[in-house]
């Protein structure tokens, strides 16, 4: 009996404990991942449009574009786009701040319990691993969440916008979604490393106890 | 024995605030031998609490140097300071300070989360000697603080260090949960473990071979006859 009771809890690993974390803590971590998910949506329909514009669909544009029922003119059209990778390149930078920050301060929210793993003897490193594999984990569920309410949205804004309603484009893959998928994906990645590190390295700056206290 | 085991020289602690500065401790020496077992005492905001954290390795003095087994321990690398505080230092805390998420078998081998050997016996065998084996899979917002205290010893004892250090470890419990833990520590030091106890009822503590520091306003005096000393 006492071996088997033993044997339950030779997994306490990292990703034990990260489990144990989300389960204690899931209301932080859906608000996490709500966050962080608006904000890869919001990138991922920008990005859509964007390479909506500069791929297949710009060769619609000068022959009979019309944009909120108004018929521009290729000039016009070209200038439009130019506004729009101006206000893409806005939301893309307020975007990977929102998720840069959200990432930060769920790390910093757990600086409490930064500070016991270190007076009871974990590394920083250790620690600062826990927790990049713990922001990554969230960060990267977040942005399938994200990514998958992006494409429909920016798909349905796409081909209303630029095809009149045909959705023969709805959800087919193109070279398009490829770029935004792989493009969104790095982003999430880089900024979620470079929250939590620089969390970790805030933490690993202070002494034990004046993370506990 | 060693009579130098824990060595503190010259060690001042000045918490900043804006442009003053507090001083917690100030100018502290002291020697303590290994095996023993020392009360640090003073009122509440005497720097008890701070002298445990500077010997820990757990808060950096603004002055001096702590040694432990004749490392300075504050010119370790961080590795060797971790090392130093798992396998040498085991904490208690008077806030418990147990991980929420954790339960009690949890947080008695979180020091162990990147091992291999987690010492799952030995926290089987601490929980038995605690009396917690039914609360394993409690957590701490489910145990009382009398067994958050045993799981927070428990927990410092997983990696059998030499040195014991309590910040009140009786403060927040009944006398029944205090006369339990009082017995667990005198009886590690009778195992050979150095226990340094920081409290403001010493007389609970007081049995033959304990010594006493007395501490204000973060000056340290030395009880007459105590083994430990200090320098002028």
């Amino acid at each position: 009996m006492g071996e088997n009771k033993q044997k339950d809890y030779s997994d306490l690993s990292i990703y034990h404990y990260i489990g144990n974390r989300v389960k204690h803590y899931w209301a932080r971590y859906i608000l996490m991942i709500i966050t962080i998910s608006v904000s890869v949506s919001v990138l991922t329909t920008i990005l859509s449009l964007l390479f909506g514009l500069y791929n297949s669909e710009i060769e619609i544009l000068p022959y009979n574009y019309e944009f909120f029922r108004v018929r521009l003119s290729v000039n016009q059209a070209e200038a439009l786009a130019r506004w729009l990778l101006t206000a893409a390149g806005l939301i893309v930078i307020s975007s990977t701040a929102a998720i840069f920050n959200t990432i930060r301060s769920s790390v910093w929210e757990s600086r409490k319990d930064i500070g016991i793993l270190k007076s009871i003897g974990l590394t920083n490193r250790e620690i600062g691993k826990i927790y990049t594999i713990e922001t990554l984990w969230v960060s990267l569920s977040s942005w399938l969440v994200g990514l998958f309410g992006g494409l429909i949205v920016s798909n349905q804004f796409l081909h209303q916008l630029f095809l009149g309603g045909d959705s023969a484009m709805f959800f087919a893959p193109s070279s398009s979604g490829f770029g935004v998928i792989i493009i969104t994906f790095i982003i999430t990645s880089i900024i979620s490393i470079m929250g939590s590190h620089s969390s970790a390295v805030m933490a690993s700056r202070q002494d034990p106890i004046a993370m506990i206290k | 024995m060693n009579d130098d085991f824990i060595k503190m020289v010259e060690v001042s602690k000045i918490y900043k605030d804006g442009n003053t500065g507090l001083t917690a401790v100030d100018s502290a020496s002291i020697n303590i031998p290994q095996g023993s077992m020392i009360v640090i005492t003073g009122p509440s905001g005497s720097g008890k609490s701070t002298l445990l954290y500077l010997i820990a390795g757990l808060m950096e003095p603004t002055h001096g140097e702590v040694f432990v087994n004749g490392k300075s321990i504050y010119k370790l690398r961080d590795s060797s300071i971790s090392r130093l505080r798992k396998e040498t230092i085991g904490f208690v805390f008077q806030a418990f300070n147990l991980i929420p998420s954790l339960s009690a078998l949890e947080n008695i081998i979180a020091s162990r989360i990147m091992d291999q050997d987690k010492r799952q016996k030995k926290a089987f065998e601490l929980l038995d000697e605690m009396g917690l084996t039914s609360h394993k899979d409690h957590l701490p917002s489910e145990l009382s603080g009398g067994e958050q205290q045993r799981v927070a010893i428990a927990r410092a004892l997983i990696n059998d260090p030499d040195i014991i250090l309590a910040d009140e470890p009786t403060g927040n419990l009944d006398s029944e949960n205090g006369e339990i833990i009082i017995r667990i520590l005198h009886e590690l030091n009778s195992q050979g473990k150095t226990i340094i106890v920081a409290t403001h009822n010493p007389e609970l503590f007081m049995a033959e071979g304990v010594q006493k520091i007395s501490i204000l306003d973060g000056h340290i005096e030395i009880d007459a006859g105590a083994n430990v000393y200090g320098r002028e």
